[in-house]
């Protein structure tokens, strides 16, 4: 593999807080990673980590404030709108709440025609052809295509979403918990749909979800946020099977039944980021070194990295 | 899940559903009459008569065109000058607006020639009222789309540039809003040396764009949050492309709603405007012209009565409209 499709480099962003007065809300802190041509990278955390704000980013639709994004090769993290209009071709995106990702008032044929049009792309009967070819893709009937999309199921209005985000033929996806919202078979139809379309069109994804099991499904590589951080990216496989940071391991503890005292470990506020470990309130690892020293992400294989403390040590201590 | 706000629903719908309300009902048919009334003021109340065969040659619609061969004549005139042969149909009124009729009193009661008596320059009061609401409509319709463009572009670039521009605009609607209307538009009138029924207009918008800036940039705020805005840019769409077609097509329910109640406001100000002394000058009949007209001479009750049935009638059928549109178009208002 030459070149990384999308590379972010110790990715910063805080925002103000909502009325006046306070700190900023710091959602990122350093944050890196990179996804390569046709990769999907799974990408778990709570609720408030950070993990919506990064695919944001990545797309460069919001600003980071420090740290650099880079797309095949070209940095862009400067570029204005007017500059990035032409890349947006290459980067997508797919929101989870489908009501709120398509607009109201533009029936199906007209949302997926608008990007055809502005880029230039298709016009008449080749742009014909080209929604016909996509419906086909997303596995929706044609006669949704004068439908808006309260006239539309849950499942259905992903499908035009997706459909949408193929309009332009990207490289990447970053899909923000895509299926969250949709009912369980539903859910499983649109991943494999995402699945299938990873495959025939050598997509690559940012799969952004909180759903352990969809990510193992997916995903090439998962990384682990907590707190606006990286905490660990391992192969799919190696992550599920030995995950190294005890926050990871929590989560996956939590993650097969309903067991309240597995349960426990998780539960507690999202930290605001401070110096040291931020999990390691939560941690049952923690020693004194994770209150004075924030642990960097540190390669622990070809593809794996980790950034704790307590797991780089040799033989780690329990208590 | 979000709650969703915006729906599209097509234009028989919202007629449809207007007419299913009590307030529709009863303010939209208010509406179209007074929009017919103006609109075939000239057939209604007229010097001249609708046909006419004088002399052997016939006219056709002499009260719009006007032929010079007529000039000296009315339909006053002609009926007491007709021959033999020659014959005329009148208009409903046959009087113009600015008829004075020599054979009458001036501030005349009503009676079987003047249906709503005179003014004090023995023109028929009917008459005024009927082409007066060419002015209202006028008034209203041109203040209301000059108030919705200028508020709508500044409400939206507040909204969706933000920064230290929201900042301005936001500051100076709500000055606008702060000073009372009236008082401003007639410290504007007062300035201003010709007060025309353009002036009027002018002054009118003037006034009423900040309510409509303000809440188009409610709405901006609220829309450029959605997903599908993101998705637009996302998508690469330019800024004018994502302003004027996915946010301004789903902020027009409130600012269609704001409209009506504006048409309501714009009418009832030049009313006002015109029965200071301010407004419409008197070659031009108008409501609020009549009943400066009353001022000073009270015993002349039909010159009060008349032209306030109209003003009321008239802003109570686009309020009792604007707000069964509101109840249509507001989701959060409709289970209620």
């Amino acid at each position: 593999m030459s070149t990384a499709l999308v590379e972010l480099c110790d990715i910063a962003k805080a925002f103000a807080p909502r009325r006046g007065g306070g700190a900023p809300i710091r959602a990122l802190c350093g944050v890196s990673l990179t996804i390569a041509r046709g990769e999907t990278l799974g990408l778990v955390g709570e609720s408030g980590c950070g993990k919506s704000t990064l695919g944001r980013i990545l797309l460069r639709l919001l600003v980071p404030d420090r740290g650099r994004v880079r797309f095949d090769g070209a940095d862009i993290t400067d570029w204005s709108p007017r500059q990035l209009r032409p890349l947006r071709r290459r980067m997508q995106v797919v929101f989870q709440d489908s009501v709120g990702a398509l607009n109201p008032r533009l029936t199906v044929r007209a949302a997926l025609l608008e990007p055809l049009t502005v880029h230039r792309l298709a016009t008449g009967d080749a742009a014909r052809r080209r929604l016909d070819e996509l419906l086909r893709a997303v596995g929706l009937s044609p006669d949704r295509l004068d439908r808006y999309p309260h006239e539309l199921s849950g499942g259905e209005r992903q499908r035009v979403g997706i459909a949408r985000a193929l309009t332009l033929q990207p490289e990447l996806i970053v899909a923000d918990e895509p299926a969250s919202a949709l009912d369980v078979s539903v859910q499983a139809q649109v991943l494999n749909l995402l699945l299938d379309l990873a495959e025939s069109r050598a997509l690559a994804y940012l799969f952004i979800s909180h759903d352990l099991a969809v990510v193992r499904y997916l995903s090439h590589r998962v990384a682990v946020m907590f707190a606006g951080r990286i905490v660990e990216v391992a192969p799919t496989a190696a992550l599920f099977e030995t995950p190294a940071h005890p926050y990871t391991q929590a989560l996956l503890a939590a993650a097969p039944g309903p067991r309240a005292a597995a349960l426990n470990v998780v539960v507690g506020a999202t930290p605001a980021p401070t110096p040291g470990c931020s999990y390691r309130d939560r941690c049952p690892h923690a020693f004194d070194r994770c209150a004075a020293e924030e642990p960097a992400l540190t390669a622990t294989g070809a593809e794996a990295a980790v950034a704790c403390h307590w797991s780089a040590r040799p033989t780690p201590l329990r208590g | 899940m979000s709650t969703i706000r915006t729906v599209a629903i097509s234009t028989t719908d919202v007629f449809r559903l207007l007419l299913q309300r009590r307030g529709g009902r009863a303010g939209l048919p208010g509406v179209v009459l007074l929009v017919l009334i103006a609109t075939s003021a000239d057939f209604l109340a007229s010097d001249k008569p609708l046909l006419l065969s004088l002399g052997g040659h016939l006219y056709v619609l002499p009260n719009l065109f006007d032929p010079v061969a007529l000039t000296a004549h009315s339909n006053q005139s002609l009926f007491r000058t007709m021959a033999a042969g020659d014959w005329l149909v009148a208009p409903l009124v046959p009087f113009g607006m600015n008829e004075q009729d020599k054979d009458e009193l001036p501030l005349s009661p009503p009676s079987t020639r003047h249906l709503l008596g005179t003014d004090g320059a023995r023109r028929d009061v009917l008459a005024r009222l009927i082409h007066g609401s060419r002015i209202s409509l006028a008034v209203g319709l041109l203040s209301v789309l000059i108030t919705i463009t200028l508020g709508t572009v500044l409400g939206l670039t507040a909204g969706f540039v933000g920064g230290p521009i929201d900042a301005v605009i936001s500051r100076a609607s709500e000055t606008m809003i702060a000073v009372p209307a009236l008082f401003l538009v007639l410290a504007v009138m007062g300035v201003v040396e010709q007060a025309g029924v353009g002036a009027t207009i002018l002054v009118i918008a003037l006034v009423s764009w900040a309510r409509v800036a303000r809440l188009v940039r409610a709405e901006t705020l609220r829309l450029r949050e959605m997903e599908f805005v993101t998705a637009a840019v996302a998508l690469g769409f330019s800024t004018r492309r994502i302003l004027f077609h996915h946010i301004l097509p789903n902020a027009m329910a409130p600012i269609l709603v704001s409209a009506t109640f504006g048409m309501a406001s714009a009418i009832l100000m030049e009313a006002s405007l015109s029965f200071l002394g301010f407004g419409t000058p008197d070659s031009h009949a108008s409501w609020g012209g009549l009943l400066h007209g009353a001022m000073g001479s009270f015993h002349a009750w039909w010159l009060v009565i008349f032209p306030g049935a109209a003003i009321f009638a008239t802003v109570m059928a686009y309020n009792l409209t604007g707000d069964a549109l509101r109840d249509i178009l507001d989701p959060r208002l409709r289970h209620e």
